[in-house]
């Protein structure tokens, strides 16, 4: 199986990620992985299941050259306010592990469609937000020792 | 590119807003096409409105907009109101 590990910071949830620009153009509907540059920076992604979409912080989006495309008006504790939205391609740095528990290696692996994120404001914790968009498609499994992990196939 | 995009989407943006009212009872759930502030197209996704605007617009030359009057919630991150606004 392929998992993606990710470690308990501060009570929060962290699993380590890439982003990579999706291009409308040259982007076709197929089974196999979109193509990869490597190599992918390496980002921190908050689990969160309470959050219906996944997120950017500007930086990230800034750093990785994104182009919004659409806007959407986002709830806070306060107010609704209309948040830019942009394509990308969303990745795990994952481990394969044999059928009795050993890792076999590392790899990166790239969710086969561009996720529609959602720019939020800058932070000092982590630079996105995974949601429900993404989380629901895969199994999540805390360990009780700090670590938790995402099983991608 | 991004800020032409930026302004592209934020134009567009008004212009939804005060067409919504009327378009929600026709294509709620659906997703407009948008351009220099009209809607062009309708589509069953986002991905799909995505692609076909960037073929006849280009990147940056279009905006899509979902038919709907509900926001996104972004659980804990909205509530300790750090998502931030413009």
């Amino acid at each position: 199986m392929l998992v993606a590990r990710g470690i308990i910071e501060q009570r929060q949830a962290i699993l380590k990620i890439g982003f990579q620009s999706f291009v409308p153009e040259t982007y076709e509907v197929s089974p196999t992985q979109p193509h990869i540059e490597l190599p992918v920076q390496e980002y921190r992604g908050l689990i969160d299941t309470g959050a219906q979409r996944s997120c950017l912080t500007r930086r990230t989006i800034a750093i990785e050259s994104l182009v919004p495309h659409a806007k959407k008006p986002i709830q806070n504790v306060n107010d609704t306010h209309p948040h830019r939205l942009y394509w990308a391609h969303l990745g795990f740095f994952a481990e394969r592990i044999s059928d009795d528990g050993e890792e076999q290696g590392r790899t990166y692996f790239s969710l086969p469609e561009p996720v529609e994120v959602i720019d939020i404001a800058n932070n000092n914790w982590f630079d996105a937000i995974i949601g429900m968009d993404i989380l629901q498609r895969y199994e999540l499994r805390f360990e009780g020792d700090g670590s938790f992990y995402l099983q991608l196939a | 590119m991004p800020q032409a995009a930026q302004a592209q989407v934020d134009n567009n943006y008004v212009a939804f807003e005060a067409l919504l009212p009327k378009i929600i009872k026709t294509h709620a759930g659906q997703f407009a096409l948008m351009s220099s502030g009209e809607i062009v197209d309708y589509f069953d996704n986002s991905l799909a409105a995505t692609l076909a605007g960037a073929r006849r617009f280009g990147v940056g030359g279009f905006s899509v907009q979902e038919v709907t009057d509900q926001a996104d919630n972004l659980g804990f991150y909205s509530y300790v109101g750090g998502a931030g606004d413009y």
